[in-house]
């Protein structure tokens, strides 16, 4: 079956069904856009419906005396946006709370759903909330209008609850639906960062409005209407509200840089720094990529041979010579299986990030070096010594459409996409690369969002070696030397009342202690039990707060959107100081887990079991990934433990980032970045954390991630 | 490395193409080994490489000239590679590839554009490919005019011959390019300037 066939078999998602309803092709609605200070497309600090191009991530710096707001905006889809938001509040305090508290830190969340592209008579409409899922002292909805008049003047006028209900506000209209509607019950905050969908556009209800005027293509002025009244702020004389106008200017020094001026409620001056980065578009374009060698075609006769004399060139040199070029192109070839009309070959890549692109590369060396006989191509990527699929190319079709338009498509359809073969056949050739493996690297960790001390820096260099005892059992570790932390002093935590153990939050007294260290220290191996079936055990000093033992299965045919793991692992929790040593802790964790590719670029995850703490529960993730291996994602888990009893934001929960290393600096790499950025570390719903799970070691080989990366084929 | 680019040229030689051997030896060797070997043919020894699988390079907006060699010649096609590691393919004296430069033309359909050359001119409809942020690949599609411009006398290594010259005005969605053509008279191309991408602009090549 083809790529193409495969894709036309999948079935049709609910997401892929709530993402072509979200996808209306993207009109002007990105055009001229500018971001308020809560880092939202829009106004000054009010809304307005229009969106970001798709995929867009904006990082916002807004600030007046008093307040700065940092803002991390991504746009999930063509419509719908979402923003997470921590912000310092000198000060302050919750409406309802005591007293003030001089660096107040407040995490929020908001979502922004626009329905429509803006048309020659039809505005563009959008909902939102703003700080449904924190502390809610950004707390508002609202529904917006934006029309844009010629190439220079937008209006937006819009209805806002909760906080941008606040300023001269009327009876809520919903109000005739249910009088539900009439009273905003009191927040109730709890622990925080719980869905307040009892609050959701209830009460007093305002509008507010404004327009935008592009002065030239770089700069914007703008002026709003704004209907939030500070209330809290006010009452707490943080700010002085004498108007309800705002004015502001938007400068665009650069492209993906925006820079902007306001004049706030007739007293505060406020700054904005806005930074986009757009993962669709590479700094280094299709990549800095080497040329890759040429296709040789066959002449004539040639391609009809059916035998080569072995005399002349036995097979063992074919396997030692092409072993050798592949190398160049940092393949590793493992074994080979030739025939008079096929050769299969077993390799690892380890230089490019789309297998796809490598296949590229070792069929142009194929088409270059092999007897014309061998018209085909089987080639079988292998990642920590497991093949993971079988690729088959005809030789011809190589020849046919190398360099040719639409050839990429064409032999994407062409290729024979199945289970890696058996190992019968293989001719194994011995190892000439080097085994032992190691690097210095300098690491930095930095905990943002904790409650009390919100910025945590620890900075140090690493050693990290690697001894391959074969293909497929390896042996890794990670020393690493501190020489800098801004931690102060730690206290061992324990857990009080009903509180899990601190399975993590003792995370401090690691980086305290463990100045010179073990990071960890592990065996691990890797197999393919049955064709669909893959194996993993890792033994040892897991990471840096656990050691034990890590066994994983995952079922995961090559063709398949969906894949279904199980992990079990017995964890037992490390000294401080980074040694070997154990403390009395110790737990069974492990999760059954489901993984799915959704249409439309979003890849899901369940996973159910029992966590470090011993508590019982399930998380869900689900990522947006680009063809290029951008991945932005969320994730929460839910566990018994009470909300109470897990403390500060209720359960855990979290934002991630995956950056693709070839995105940045332009050359072939499987390296990336990954960072999360919104979780909070605590001790419900903490997993253990295990190097090289199954299911992102399998997957490059496999039907999506191949036809992701595709293009590249030929590169 | 030397093992392996050797067992490579052996393989090829004995494979059955009689030419390939050389060329790999000579070519291949530093293309699939390290991209910093200095280009093959530059300050060779003019008689120790047969000209004809020669081909002087330009890429004005890159600031990549010199001699470029063939690595491979399919027939119809042939691979050259030139300075800076970059290699480019010529069908029939159209370009229709280009690597090792980022923003590479992937593919090209350029075969109604060299039947308008051949007929002395007219119009041609002409596709390029190239690669997006996301790895896709991009078609764009040019509507081609090619208009005759008469007899030049034109440079070539240390001859000096006279060619016809001819001029393709292309104009796609987004891009406007002219490609200059300069046939002989048995009518291959002998020296031609053609579209790469709007990074890289053109690339000219002529045979020495």
């Amino acid at each position: 079956m083809t790529i193409r066939a495969m894709r036309r078999g999948g079935t049709a998602s609910l997401l892929a069904l709530l993402a072509t309803g979200a996808v209306h092709a993207q009109a002007v609605s990105d055009r001229g856009l500018s971001y308020t200070l809560y880092g939202t497309p829009g106004l000054i600090e009010m809304p307005s419906a229009l969106s970001a191009k798709d995929g867009q991530i904006a990082a916002t710096v807004g600030g007046f005396d008093g307040q700065v707001r940092t803002t991390f905006t991504f746009q999930l889809l063509p419509g719908l946006s979402g923003s997470f938001r921590y912000s310092r509040i000198d000060d302050y305090t919750l409406p309802g709370s005591e007293g003030q508290i001089e660096d107040y830190f407040d995490r929020s969340f908001d979502l922004r759903y626009r329905f429509n592209d803006e048309t020659a008579i039809l505005p563009a409409f959008a909902v939102g909330l703003q700080d449904f899922l924190g502390t809610g002292a950004y707390g508002a909805e609202y529904l917006v209008a934006t029309k844009t008049f010629g190439d220079k003047l937008r209006v937006t006028a819009g209805l806002g609850w909760g906080r941008l209900g606040s300023q001269g506000g009327f009876d809520n209209p919903l109000g005739v639906l249910s009088s539900e509607f009439d009273e905003r019950p009191g927040l109730d905050f709890g622990e925080g960062g719980t869905f307040a969908v009892d609050q959701l556009f209830k009460g007093d209800a305002a509008l507010f409005g404004g327009m935008e005027y592009a002065a030239t293509d770089d700069l914007t002025v703008k002026v709003e209407y704004a209907s939030d009244a500070y209330e809290r702020e006010t009452e707490l004389e943080l700010i002085e509200r004498d108007s309800s106008l705002n004015y502001g200017v938007v400068y665009r020094p650069l492209p993906g840089v925006q820079l902007g001026v306001s004049w706030l409620y007739g007293s505060e001056l406020a700054f904005t720094g806005t930074f986009l980065i757009d993962p669709s578009e590479r700094p280094f374009g299709p990549g800095l990529d080497p040329a890759p060698s040429p296709i040789r075609i066959r002449q004539g006769d040639a391609r009809a041979a059916s035998t080569w004399d072995r005399a002349v060139i036995p097979e063992a040199t074919i396997g030692t010579a092409l072993q050798q070029a592949l190398a160049a192109e940092g393949v590793e070839l493992s074994s080979i299986q030739l025939s008079d009309r096929a050769v299969r070959l077993r390799y690892t890549n380890t230089r490019y990030r789309a297998e796809a692109q490598a296949m590229g590369r070792i069929a142009r060396m194929l088409s270059l070096g092999l007897p014309d006989s061998i018209e085909r191509f089987t080639l079988e990527p292998m990642q920590r010594g497991v093949p993971l699929s079988a690729v088959t190319l005809n030789r011809s079709d190589i020849e046919t459409f190398s360099d040719t338009a639409g050839g990429t498509q064409a032999l994407s359809e062409r290729l024979v996409l199945t289970d890696a073969g058996p190992a019968a056949g293989l001719v194994d050739l011995p190892r000439v690369d080097d085994r032992f493996s190691y690097g210095l690297a300098p690491y930095a960790r930095i905990t943002v969002f904790n409650g009390d001390d919100p910025f945590q820096v620890e900075l140090g260099a690493q050693i990290s070696g690697r001894y391959e005892i074969t293909d497929s059992i390896v042996a890794s570790g990670t020393l690493r030397q501190q020489f800098y932390t801004n931690r102060e002093n730690p206290e061992l935590v324990v857990a009080e009342g009903d509180e899990p153990y601190p399975v993590r939050r003792n995370a401090a007294l690691y980086a305290d202690q463990g100045t010179t260290g073990i990071r960890d220290l592990t065996l691990a191996h890797y197999g393919r039990a049955m064709p669909d079936v893959y194996t993993r055990a890792t033994g040892g000093y897991l990471e840096e707060m656990y050691g034990g033992l890590s066994t994983e299965v995952l079922w995961k045919p090559a063709d398949s959107r969906l894949g279904l793991g199980a992990e079990v692992n017995y964890a037992r929790q490390r000294d401080f100081d980074l040694g070997f040593g154990f403390q009395d802790y110790d737990v069974v964790t492990g999760h059954a887990s489901a993984y799915y590719d959704f249409d439309n670029r979003f890849y899901g995850q369940l996973d159910v079991g029992r966590y470090l703490a011993g508590d019982w529960g399930a998380t869900v993730t689900l990522d947006r990934e680009f063809e290029n291996g951008w991945a932005v994602g969320a994730y929460f888990t839910l566990t018994d433990v009470p909300f109470e009893a897990y403390g500060e934001g209720s359960f855990d929960k979290g934002i991630r980032v995956s950056i693709p290393l070839d995105y940045v600096v332009g050359q072939p790499t499987r390296r990336e970045a990954s960072t999360s950025l919104a979780s909070l570390q605590r001790d419900g719903g903490a997993k253990l954390r295990v190097d090289g799970r199954l299911y992102e070691v399998v997957r490059d080989g496999h039907l999506n991630d191949l036809d992701d990366g595709w293009g590249r084929f030929w590169k | 490395m030397t093992g392996g680019l050797l067992g490579m040229a052996l393989l090829a030689g004995c494979g059955g193409a009689a030419d390939l051997s050389g060329a790999l030896q000579t070519a291949v060797a530093p293309l699939v080994g390290t991209q910093q070997a200095a280009t093959p043919a530059a300050g060779a020894p003019a008689g120790a490489v047969d000209p004809e699988t020669l081909r002087r390079v330009d890429l004005n907006t890159l600031g990549l000239t010199g001699t470029a060699q063939r690595l491979v010649d399919n027939g119809a096609s042939a691979t050259f590679a030139g300075p800076g590691g970059l290699t480019y393919t010529m069908r029939d004296g159209m370009l229709v590839s280009t690597r090792g430069l980022g923003h590479d033309l992937m593919a090209a359909e350029t075969r109604q554009s060299r039947a308008a050359l051949r007929a002395g001119g007219g119009q041609a409809l002409r596709v390029h490919e190239t690669l997006d942020g996301l790895d896709r690949i991009e078609r764009a599609e040019f509507d081609c005019t090619v208009t005759p411009k008469g007899v030049e006398s034109v440079v070539l290594g240390q001859r000096r011959i006279t060619a016809r010259r001819f001029d393709e005005s292309c104009k796609g969605a987004a891009l406007i390019f002219d490609n200059y053509y300069w046939l002989d008279d048995a009518g291959e191309v002998v020296s031609s300037r053609q579209f790469v991408s709007q990074t890289v602009a053109y690339l000219r090549s002529s045979d020495l």
